[in-house]
């Protein structure tokens, strides 16, 4: 009698731990395709106060969810972690988020100047091109024209980011790129195809 | 019933001098060539001697669809309309409009793979086709009216189903610089004319047929399933304009769907969102062609993208703007994409407002009003970019009588007020006055009428001018060699697009090499943009495919603009696309199997009866000197940057010459004279028309 008891509580205790692990793992998928970095307290305090879950274990401060948060990564194949601006973990699904824009959104967190060199350095050296000055003030950035016109001149007094460089093209647009990774004469090539050359040749 | 699934069966014959009508087999005689291009190259070849004029009612005028018309192949909606060409400078020749729109879909429905008119009526007439039934009717009423017009009189009597393509007073009054437009606002140029020398107003097709599919449902459907899944936005651009949560990369591309971008005239507002690549509900969201064109301010005018029948990309942006129609009088809402919606806003140097304000916006609308009624073609943007030149440097003003050239508000003109289109575009299409005349004419007969070096005009690198009257069409702004050699081949503006949509499709240059060297060999076969290095085979394999795939397409009616989908949006599959599609889709729906490698021999086949008209119609065999022409400006950097450094596309002289040999080697051609030899067209299943080409000592 005692024997099935217990082994209904186990059973009960990993239903429930089961329950907690999908529950945990729709949060991350979710926030992933809206574009979104999911907090292990964002995680808690969802299965806390939306689903009214109550911690399984006993001793960790979180009521456990610690340790569910972890079994969820192991067994759920698309999670993964990433350590955000503050060494903390964040947490996506690759699913739905592609680690490129993951490491934008954690660069995102800290300082817009790291945040514009290197997007403009990685463009200059992957595709390779010049990124248009507006890009910034779109989303994922969403940067303020103040914000912007700041880290450019912070920029130039820099010594790190002395490699970040504007050229202009026919139609008044602003390009950044880095000089680690392109000339000035191919960026501004570069710029006034992207800007100019290509919706003039459909 | 045709033995074949695809094909209707039927290819519809009219003769308008006679009013005979009459039918032939399409399998019997066209199965080779596939459709399209194929029927319309081979019916040329067959039934048009050299020398013939455009104008001559003993020209003909072959509207192709293929065995993928009609079937739900994605992007499938294509028609080829080949005849000779007016616009061809000095010696009309071979050449193909395409147009997208209802038409090709709507005439397999109707029973039919092609329509092949000849003669002349003796009055204007309009063709009906309804469901195997064809009539000539009257057009007396419909003549003198514009495209729309008689878009809607016909619609009128077929139903709103019909698909209607007409040629507008342009067209009419015999302006080389004409289209045929179906749907509204999908033009095949420089074709108008030649509709309009035989009196033919207009052909109206209704169906209510369907296509066989040979192969099994279940088999077709997850074909197309898998077809689409590879699909990216329009040109096949597989990365998004801006960094989307799914995606490894982005780049300036057609892909500019994003949380946030929004079609503001749409009820209710429609947000394009993250779309992504997996699912396939919202392939129709990724492209703006309004945005990608006309800049932001576009995004609050448009509604909706709208385009070929079943094809998911939907290129064509409807645009609403209201204030169009109290300025101007004109209806606020205008469609098109890419030339289309370049139109209007191209022949001005500048805007009060900007390059991309609400000036550009409001010529390139008013544009599409007239040029889409009216029928006028653009020839790639070359009738604009002649008219900026020979405007600004006082051509006009001392070629035309003067008081013509104040009866033009040129005031107006500077001062980029969308107004003046009023003044110039009518009388393109009424053949109005010395310059609207000159300019209805095409680029070479201008030169040739004004007394203007066709020499000068391709050393200017701002005109874009190639040869033969035509443009460049994706040269080596872009893709290198490989561009330069593919705008060599044809006697019109190439409009080729398979290389194009491969280097523009927003993939870092590393991801496009691994690929390039499964495609076609060698990594080496593409380079970053701006950063040519000499010349290879792989780029030599580039072009041959290239052309052979834009043969195929227009023959099987598949889009050119979307295909070949060599490349994918899908990081799982290292984002290549599968290079069978094509032999896949035309398997399946046939019934008639053929390898990847089969079909492109058919492809090649097209091509070089395309070669072979050429060289018959032109008299001669030395086309490497007299055809395969690669103007001066190619050869020229503006600021005299040495040839294959970074930040430059010019090429170099003797690196071409190697790249011209490449390319006939890889062709089978004989490298001194570019034509093709006897064995060549053997090879390809076309020894009779070698044979014919060996009687008139056309052959190396």
């Amino acid at each position: 009698m005692d024997q099935e008891k217990t082994n209904e509580g186990n059973k009960e205790t990993q239903e429930r731990e089961a329950l907690y692990q999908s529950m945990a793992a729709d949060l991350i998928r979710e926030n992933s395709k809206a574009g979104k970095l999911v907090l292990p307290e964002e995680i808690v305090h969802a299965l806390h106060t939306k689903h009214g879950l109550t911690p399984v274990g006993g001793g960790a401060p979180d009521g456990g969810f610690s340790m569910i948060l972890q079994e969820t990564m192991k067994q759920q194949g698309d999670l993964r972690e990433i350590p955000g601006h503050d060494g903390l973990p964040r947490y996506y699904s690759e699913q739905y988020m592609s680690v490129a824009y993951a490491r934008l959104l954690v660069q995102k967190e800290g300082d817009p100047l790291v945040l514009i060199a290197e997007t403009v350095r990685e463009n200059s050296k992957v595709y390779p091109r010049p990124i248009s000055r507006d890009t910034f003030k779109n989303e994922p950035f969403a940067l303020t024209e103040e914000e912007m016109v700041t880290c450019l001149e912070k920029m130039k007094a820099g010594d790190q980011y002395n490699d970040i460089a504007q050229t202009m093209t026919s139609e008044g647009i602003v390009y950044l790129y880095s000089t680690l990774h392109l000339d000035p004469d191919y960026a501004s090539m570069l710029a006034e195809w992207l800007d100019v050359g290509q919706y003039r040749n459909p | 019933m045709a033995k074949f699934g695809g094909w209707a069966g039927k290819v519809l014959r009219v003769n308008l001098s006679s009013g005979r009508i009459w039918t032939e087999d399409t399998v019997e005689h066209y199965r080779d060539v596939l459709g399209g291009t194929g029927i319309g190259y081979k019916v040329l070849w067959n039934e048009v001697a050299a020398g013939t004029k455009p104008f001559d009612p003993a020209n003909k005028i072959i509207f192709g669809v293929g065995p993928l018309a009609g079937t739900g192949a994605p992007c499938n909606g294509r028609t080829a309309i080949t005849t000779l060409f007016p616009t061809c400078w000095p010696k009309p020749l071979v050449g193909t409009g395409h147009m997208g729109g209802q038409f090709a879909a709507e005439l397999k429905y109707a029973g039919f793979d092609a329509v092949i008119v000849e003669g002349k009526a003796d009055h204007p007439v309009w063709l009906s086709i309804v469901d195997k039934k064809a009539e000539i009717k009257d057009a007396r009423r419909l003549w003198g009216q514009g495209i729309r017009r008689a878009t809607i009189e016909i619609s009128q009597e077929l139903g709103p189903d019909a698909a209607v393509a007409a040629i507008g007073q342009a067209g009419e009054n015999l302006v080389p610089m004409s289209v045929i437009m179906n749907s509204y606002s999908h033009s095949a140029g420089g074709v108008g004319a030649v509709m309009g020398s035989k009196n033919l107003k207009a052909i109206g097709v209704r169906g209510t047929g369907s296509v066989r599919i040979a192969g099994k449902k279940e088999a077709w459907e997850k074909l197309v399933k898998y077809h689409l899944s590879l699909l990216g936005a329009n040109n096949q651009h597989v990365v998004p304009s801006t960094p989307q949560p799914w995606a490894e990369y982005s780049s300036p591309t057609r892909w500019v769907a994003s949380k946030g971008r929004k079609w503001g005239a749409s009820n209710p507002v429609i947000d394009t969102g993250t779309c992504d690549p997996h699912d396939l509900n919202r392939i129709a969201y990724r492209t703006t062609n309004s945005a990608y064109y006309l800049g932001d301010i576009a995004w609050q005018y448009t509604v909706r993208g709208n385009g070929c029948t079943g094809c998911p990309i939907r290129c064509h942006t409807l645009l609403k703007v209201p204030a169009v129609s109290a300025k101007y009088g004109i209806p606020e809402t205008g469609m098109n994409t890419c030339g289309g919606l370049n139109f209007g806003r191209s022949f001005f140097k500048k805007f009060p407002d900007g390059p991309r304000g609400q000036g550009n916006l409001e010529a390139c609308m008013v544009g599409m009003h007239m040029a889409d009624d009216y029928g006028i073609w653009c020839n790639y943007s070359q009738l604009q970019r002649d008219f900026i030149k020979l405007y600004y440097d006082g051509t006009i003003k001392s070629k035309i009588p003067e008081k013509e050239f104040k009866s033009y508000s040129w005031d107006k003109y500077e001062g980029g007020d969308p107004a003046f289109l009023f003044e110039l575009l009518p009388r393109i299409a009424m053949k109005d006055g010395e310059l609207a005349t000159a300019l209805g004419q095409g680029t070479g007969y201008l030169l040739e009428k004004w007394g203007l070096s066709e020499e000068q005009w391709g050393e200017d690198k701002d005109l874009l001018y190639w040869k033969m009257g035509h443009p460049k069409h994706h040269s080596n702004e872009e893709v290198g060699q490989c561009g330069v050699i593919i705008n060599t081949q044809y006697n019109r503006d190439v409009q080729c697009h398979s290389h194009t949509k491969f280097t523009r499709n927003g993939l870092p240059i590393d991801v496009q090499k691994r690929l390039a060297a499964d495609i076609w060999g060698t990594p080496d076969a593409v380079d970053a943009m701006g950063a040519y290095t000499p010349m290879n085979m792989g780029k030599a394999q580039m072009a041959k495919w290239s052309l052979i795939r834009k043969e195929l397409h227009d023959s099987l009616s598949l889009c050119n603009w979307m295909g070949p989908w060599v490349a994918s949006p899908l990081k799982e599959r290292g984002y290549r696309g599968d290079d069978s599609l094509e032999s896949m889709l035309y398997t399946l729906a046939t019934g008639d199997k053929k390898s990847r490698e089969e079909l492109d021999l058919v492809g090649e086949r097209i091509l070089l009866l395309h070669r072979a008209l050429t060289i018959r119609d032109m008299g001669t065999k030395e086309m490497r000197t007299q055809h395969d022409i690669i103007p001066e400006w190619v050869y020229h950097d503006p600021n005299n940057k040495p040839v294959y450094t970074k930040g430059t596309i010019h090429l170099d002289r003797d690196d071409m010459k190697l790249a011209m040999d490449m390319y006939y080697e890889m062709m089978g051609w004989d490298k001194a004279t570019g034509a093709p030899p006897a064995e060549a067209y053997k090879k390809l299943g076309l020894a009779k028309v070698g044979e014919e080409l060996g009687k008139k000592n056309l052959l190396p």
